[in-house]
């Protein structure tokens, strides 16, 4: 049980009823589990539950919630599915609003777009709008996460970005529960005229909210958004194929879905370019092959066996090492043909092919792009990752990107015998965005197990951003909680326009902002500049492996 | 096993909540697959939040309060979070399996409700959560059926303990035995011998008690020579087929039917023929313990290893539940053969199927979570435009058709058999 006194629980009683306040220690550590241990630590329980779960119903109980929080000064922080619990609670006794009561979706086809509440799920999305002929963007997170959570506070890349771009970009009108209770509406609802437009009346707001990467929790609670939606040219409920968990889409009528492939990345980010400016490719998305080869197997004895016998599919070996999954999306045949035939000659002209694969391949394929269903198997092969910079930029980079994190994990923990998973290739997930923008992250699954693993995982970490720093490949995204001081002056300093809009919307630092910018940078990024170049000189590594280990050793529950 | 044993599956749980959710929704409404979030919404009474606690509590980082006892046992034990939580881990979690080693270690310690506590003592006492040992067969009276204890029979009946004393259902089990008796099947029954399968009690946590009565019934099985053991009850059903492996019973000398798979085998053999007529839209409910719950365990007593460095596969290979072997179709040919009857399909259908509720003991001990489950079936059976839900499982028609009477639901709720009967034309 918390040490909250009986007066403040009540008093979040009073604005959303008794069944919808816990501070038991079993509800609350349920929002202290590291899911994925991209929070460095080889733990599970954070030691970081907050005093109490919240869960309101409605914007006008979420802002009651804020307001107790401000009366008795209380850190807290919106919890819509928490996949992964990635960003935490960030606080020890701090309060989670959990908004799992706010589930509100209305489609407005005429407009293109849907309303939704954080509550709602990029599979119910996805299910709701193809009944009108659309579709959402979504995100690798798979069909579990709210789209927005992804908007308003994360990132927001995703499998299906080329045909549906990036959720901080789909994003549009803006209901928010400021740090301090207040309720503002931005855009075209503010003066009640929909929900179709962010950009006013008043100022834009997105970059003010979002700084570099989303607000992670750091700037108060969205309750509600309108969001962007595509065409969407097939069915009104997608079909299945295969039996459960081998399950795939075949491709809709005058859809078609190919894994193609070159001998380099220069041939495939010409072929890229071109497949972008003909339209003839609605999806484009690349995982890399041991992924791939984890969204075909059920389990990862399965895989292994496949592995070591060498009975892995092509597409799942560095036979795939170049190449995109694409589907082409057409209302008409005539159109399908025309996909069809510029593809074909898109791939004569750079030395492309189309691989073989198994119509089950095919239709997990299809799945993965449409529904992110199977990116969450990469949760199979390691409990945590190291995560490379993740660069969103120009298609002209993919060559040079892979190179880079080639040559960053290459001669190190993913051969034989190192401290990650034993992969054939770079772990580059990637997939395009809208206009000529591609996002790509390299993600080595590892395990936290073992002290030595989570170790290999910061320094990877660390290094691949060093590396981007020195030599920079384009903007970096994961950048945010105390990692933007130490980054952000390469980056045009978004840190200190984030910590403006902190600190003005927030002046009681109480929407917890472990994830998004603290009020004043850390003394330790003040030493960073020399820290770095100490640690990451070759001499240096041993002792800052060994600091580390003595961290996570002393960490180590086991 | 034990949760210690766990521990490795508890820390692969990635709070994806991908076991509050159905693989891939066809709506809104019905995306739902726990029906124990579903009603308590706290992420602690989805199954990923029970292996949280399980963690918490094996680790002694958090104690057994009267709320997080509750918690654990709302839940109806239907598995759906296991198969769903496959759709991406594999093996890997199985939070199911964690739920059960969590209740055990509860039940060894004195955490479980009381009115839980309570239906095990009597299951002890008298082999079933209620009643007296000899009123199981009072059912049977008059009905002349081979006594399996003092005559070899072909067919064992195993009845249920919710059907053996419940007045309400002696009808359909009559017409059970009606069309055994038509078909000329050689069959009996253990009359007050007869105990609860033990499913129960293992859910519940109480091993000992568990490995009591399945032990019995396994002993008496053996002993009865027969070929085949007919279950009518889907938790007795469930039990043989996904629990008795779990306890090391062996089952081996009888092949084990549901009713449902029998009677489609008998008409698919000619040897039964049933005119049946029915009109109206009827829409068929996959319960769990005759779906996903009721597909064959197989153990495994291997280790995890690590192999290409860090990823972790077991040392064996082994046999792993993905709720696909589930009795869906016999049902549903059972249902296909009544002449004018339009079937239609829910939402949430199979190994996907949400389930009502009702089952272990949380009927008798949490009715608001079973009727609050119940209810939500009987939308999505009205959003399907179904007038009557039908059920393979008698536990799960005796709740569904309490919470549309609750409710006034224009969905009428029906056991499979009943229907059947009701069906049958003059002279068939
Ligand atoms: C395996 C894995 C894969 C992922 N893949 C991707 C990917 O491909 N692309 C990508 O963009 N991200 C990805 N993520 C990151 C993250 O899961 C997603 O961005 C997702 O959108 C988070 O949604 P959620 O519902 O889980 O949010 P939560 O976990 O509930 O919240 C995420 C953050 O947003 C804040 N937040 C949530 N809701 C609100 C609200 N209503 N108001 C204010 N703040 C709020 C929280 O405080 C937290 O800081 C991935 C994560 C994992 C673990
Ligand atoms: S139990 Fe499985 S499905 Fe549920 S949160 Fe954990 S990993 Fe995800
Ligand atoms: S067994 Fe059923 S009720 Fe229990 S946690 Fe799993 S899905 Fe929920």
């Amino acid at each position: 049980m918390s040490n909250l006194p009986p007066h403040i629980l009540k008093a979040f009683e009073a604005v959303v009823g008794p069944d919808n306040v816990s501070d038991e220690d079993f509800v609350v550590n349920c929002h202290d589990w590291m899911g994925l241990g991209a929070d460095p630590s080889t733990r599970t329980l954070l030691g970081k539950a907050p005093a109490a779960v919240v869960m309101p119903g409605s914007t006008e109980e979420v802002a009651g919630v804020v307001k107790v929080c401000n009366q008795y000064k209380l850190k807290f922080k919106a919890h819509s599915t928490g996949y992964g619990n990635y960003s935490g609670v960030g606080t020890k006794g701090s309060i989670s609003i959990d908004l799992c009561r706010m589930k509100g979706l209305e489609i407005d086809p005429e407009s293109r777009m849907a309303i939704i509440q954080p509550y709602t799920t990029a599979g119910e999305l996805v299910s709701e709008a193809h009944k009108h002929q659309l579709m959402c963007h979504i995100i690798g997170a798979g069909p579990i996460h709210s789209p927005l959570a992804s908007a308003t506070s994360f990132v927001g890349v995703g499998v299906a970005g080329n045909h549906t771009s990036i959720n901080s970009r789909n994003m549009l009108s803006l209901e928010w529960v400021t740090p301090e209770g207040e309720i503002v509406r931005i855009g075209s609802s503010g003066s009640d005229a929909g929900w179709f437009t962010g950009e006013g009346p008043g100022p834009g707001f997105r970059g003010m909210i979002r700084g570099l990467y989303g607000a992670a929790g750091g700037l108060g609670v969205f309750t509600k958004i309108g969001i962007k939606l595509y065409p969407w040219a097939g069915p009104k409920t997608l079909e299945w194929s295969g039996p459960h968990p081998y399950r795939g889409t075949p491709p809709p009528e005058n859809f078609a879905t190919y894994q193609l492939d070159w001998d380099n990345w220069e041939d495939a980010t010409k072929a890229t370019q071109m497949m972008k400016n003909s339209k003839a490719v609605a999806f484009i998305n690349r995982m890399p092959p041991a992924a791939v080869g984890h969204c075909l197997t059920a389990t990862n004895r399965e895989y292994y066996d496949l592995q070591r016998t060498g009975k892995l599919p092509d597409i799942a070996t560095k036979a795939n090492a170049v190449g995109w999954s694409v589907t082409t999306m057409a209302w008409t045949k005539a159109q399908f043909d025309w996909n069809e035939a510029v593809l074909n000659k898109i791939l004569a002209e750079t030395n492309g092919r189309k691989m073989d694969i198994s119509e089950r391949e095919r239709d997990i394929l299809t799945a993965a792009v449409l529904t992110s269903h199977y990116v969450a198997r990469f949760n199979r092969m390691g409990d945590c990752a190291g995560v490379s910079m993740g660069v969103l930029d120009s298609i002209n980079l993919i060559p040079e990107v892979v190179k880079r994190t080639n040559d960053d994990i290459g001669d190190k923990e993913t051969k034989a015998g190192g401290k990650m998973m034993e992969v054939d290739t770079e772990q580059n997930w990637m997939w395009l965005s809208e206009g000529r923008h591609f996002w790509t992250e390299n993600n080595p699954a590892s395990t936290r197990s073992f002290v030595k693993n989570i170790v290999a995982c910061v320094d990877f970490i660390l290094s691949s951003f060093i590396s981007n720093e020195k030599k920079p490949l384009g903007a970096a995204l994961f950048v945010h909680g105390e990692a933007s001081d130490l980054f952000g002056p390469k980056l045009g300093h978004p840190n200190k326009w984030m910590r403006k809009v902190k600190n003005t919307w927030d002046p009681n630092n109480l929407s917890d902002s472990k994830h998004f910018i603290q009020p004043e940078a850390a003394k330790e990024s003040k030493a960073w500049p020399i820290a770095k170049k100490i640690f990451f000189h070759p001499w240096g590594k041993p002792i800052f492996r060994k600091i580390l280990t003595k961290e996570f050793g002393k960490d180590d529950p086991k | 096993m034990s949760l210690e044993d766990r521990i490795h599956n508890m820390e692969q749980c990635n709070r994806c909540s991908q076991c509050k959710f159905v693989h891939m929704p066809k709506s809104q409404e019905f995306s739902s697959i726990c029906p124990s979030k579903y009603q308590s919404r706290f992420h602690a009474s989805s199954a990923g939040g029970q292996v949280i606690s399980a963690y918490g509590y094996h680790n002694k980082l958090i104690e057994a309060s009267p709320k997080m006892i509750d918690s654990v046992f709302a839940c109806s034990m239907c598995g759906a979070c296991e198969t769903m939580c496959k759709s991406h881990m594999g093996d890997n979690v199985e939070p199911f399996d964690t739920i059960l080693e969590f209740r055990a270690q509860l039940a060894e310690d004195g955490k479980v409700p009381e009115t839980l506590s309570n239906m095990v003592k009597h299951l002890e006492q008298e082999g079933a959560p209620h009643g007296k040992r000899d009123e199981r067969s009072r059912w049977a009276e008059g009905l002349d059926i081979k006594d399996a204890r003092k005559e070899t029979v072909d067919v064992l009946l195993h009845i249920g303990s919710g059907q053996a004393y419940s007045e309400k259902q002696w009808d359909n089990l009559r017409f059970i035995v009606k069309l055994l008796k038509s078909a000329k099947v050689d069959f009996g029954i253990a009359y007050d011998s007869e105990s609860d399968s033990g499913g129960l009690a293992y859910e519940i946590g109480y091993r000992s008690v568990a490995d009591k009565l399945a032990q019995e019934w396994a002993d008496l099985v053996q002993k009865s020579q027969a070929k085949t053991l007919l279950a009518i009850s889907a938790e007795a059903y469930s039990a043989f087929k996904n629990v008795y492996p779990r306890l090391n019973k062996t089952l081996s000398s009888v092949r084990v039917l549901h009713t449902t798979e029998y009677f489609e085998e008998l008409l698919q053999q000619g040897k039964l023929s049933l005119g049946m007529k029915n009109t109206g839209k009827v829409a068929y409910h996959d319960s769990c313990r005759l779906g996903r719950r009721s597909e064959e365990y197989t153990p495994w007593n291997g280790e995890y290893i690590r192999v290409l460095n860090t990823m972790a596969v077991t040392d064996t290979p082994r046999k792993v539940n993905y709720g696909n072997d589930g009795n869906y179709d016999a049902p549903r040919q059972l249902l296909s053969r009544v002449d004018g009857l339009d079937m239609v399909e829910l939402e949430r259908t199979r190994q996907y199927s949400f389930c009502c509720g009702g089952c272990t003991g949380v009927k008798e001990t949490y009715p608001e979570m079973a009727d609050g489950a119940a209810q939500e079936l009987l939308r999505e059976a009205e959003s399907v435009g179904a007038e009557v839900l039908v059920s393979g499982s008698s536990c799960c028609q005796a709740n569904m058709a309490a919470a549309a009477k609750r409710s006034n639901s224009s969905v009428k709720v029906a056991y499979l058999f009943d229907l059947l009967a009701d069906s049958i034309q003059e002279g068939a």
